[in-house]
């Protein structure tokens, strides 16, 4: 089970840009890497992440190979109403982690 | 008398003496760090590092071993009982006779107390665990025992020449082992470098005059 930072207010106001930030722990293993023996290290990388706020997507990244090992992703969108923000990361194995935080609207 | 060729070459060894630092001129190497490197730090959200304190954090309940010990039934909350141990490291250990850092420390606890395997180095639980331990000092000044063993030049030494070649992650991830390629592990180091002996070469090259004046190219290598 990968470990999962993720940094957004609990609270904010109505129509508030708020900043999320997320981070996952993932080797982003390219596929070009040789080991010790010489043979190719498999490609096992995230190839997407989203996060839906009260099941609207609002935000979407497909990944490569280029990005580094824990990916680190922030992004922001607007505080609309009370409710739960979900982040999926899907990778190469088709696993998915999800995780989800409530965000509070005075 | 003429020489028409002249070659010199000047091997100059220097061993660099390390001058004991007062405490209050020690600066942690947060301030040596580069703008960017210091916002990662400064928010746990977006520090990797975190990843490794929280995985450290849950090894830390894990029972292990023969004994079915974890590191919590002996040390309890690691709040408290952990709280400046990092800053005491490298310590010197009486029974093995030499300086040990954290990671040696666990690992000992681990064959000793939790008669468990001890853990590979740069392994991610080992990783976790000084990680996690460490974390515990957070802020603290480090206070390295004044030992007149700990401080003896030939153990202190050793310590570091272990440490230089093993480790790799640190705040800056900054030991030795960056010099090796990392797709041939455990292949011989791409440079090698002392961590107190410098020798420079200096040869010179060229045509030798009477009077000496022109030596030609001159190269150095520091090695």
């Amino acid at each position: 089970m990968p470990r999962v930072l993720i940094n957004l207010p609990e609270r904010a106001t109505r129509g508030e840009i708020i900043e999320i930030k997320t981070l996952i722990q993932h080797p982003m293993e390219t596929g070009y890497r040789l080991d010790s023996n010489g043979a190719r290290i498999p490609r096992d990388i995230i190839n997407r992440f989203a996060c839906t706020y009260n099941g609207e997507e609002v935000f979407r990244v497909e990944l490569f190979p280029a990005i580094a090992a824990n990916p680190f992703i922030a992004f922001s969108t607007i505080a609309t109403e009370t409710g739960e923000l979900v982040f999926t990361w899907t990778d190469d194995d088709g696993q998915t982690q999800t995780e989800s935080r409530r965000i509070t609207i005075e | 008398m003429r020489r028409l060729f002249g070659v010199a070459l000047a091997l100059v060894a220097t061993i660099a003496v390390a001058a004991e630092i007062a405490p209050e001129a020690r600066r942690s190497g947060y301030g040596f760090a580069s703008a960017e490197t210091r916002v990662m730090q400064d928010d746990d959200t977006a520090n990797p590092g975190m990843l490794w304190v929280s995985q450290g954090e849950g090894l830390w309940t894990k029972k292990a071993g023969a004994a079915g010990l974890s590191c919590r039934d002996c040390h309890g909350d690691a709040q408290a009982s952990m709280s400046n141990v990092a800053a005491r490291y490298p310590a010197f250990d009486a029974a093995l006779g030499r300086p040990i850092d954290l990671e040696q420390r666990i690992n000992l606890c681990r064959t000793e107390h939790q008669r468990a395997e001890p853990l590979t180095w740069e392994s991610e639980d080992l990783l976790a665990l000084t990680g996690f331990v460490a974390h515990q000092s957070r802020g603290l000044p480090i206070a390295v025992d004044d030992n007149p063993e700990l401080n003896d030049r030939s153990t202190r030494g050793a310590l570091r020449i272990r440490r230089a070649g093993r480790r790799r992650a640190g705040a800056l991830s900054d030991g030795a082992r960056p010099w090796h390629d990392d797709r041939n592990p455990g292949g011989a180091p791409l440079i090698k470098r002392g961590p107190v002996l410098f020798v420079r070469v200096v040869v010179l090259i060229g045509e030798g005059r009477d009077d000496g004046a022109d030596l030609g190219d001159r190269v150095m290598l520091d090695l």
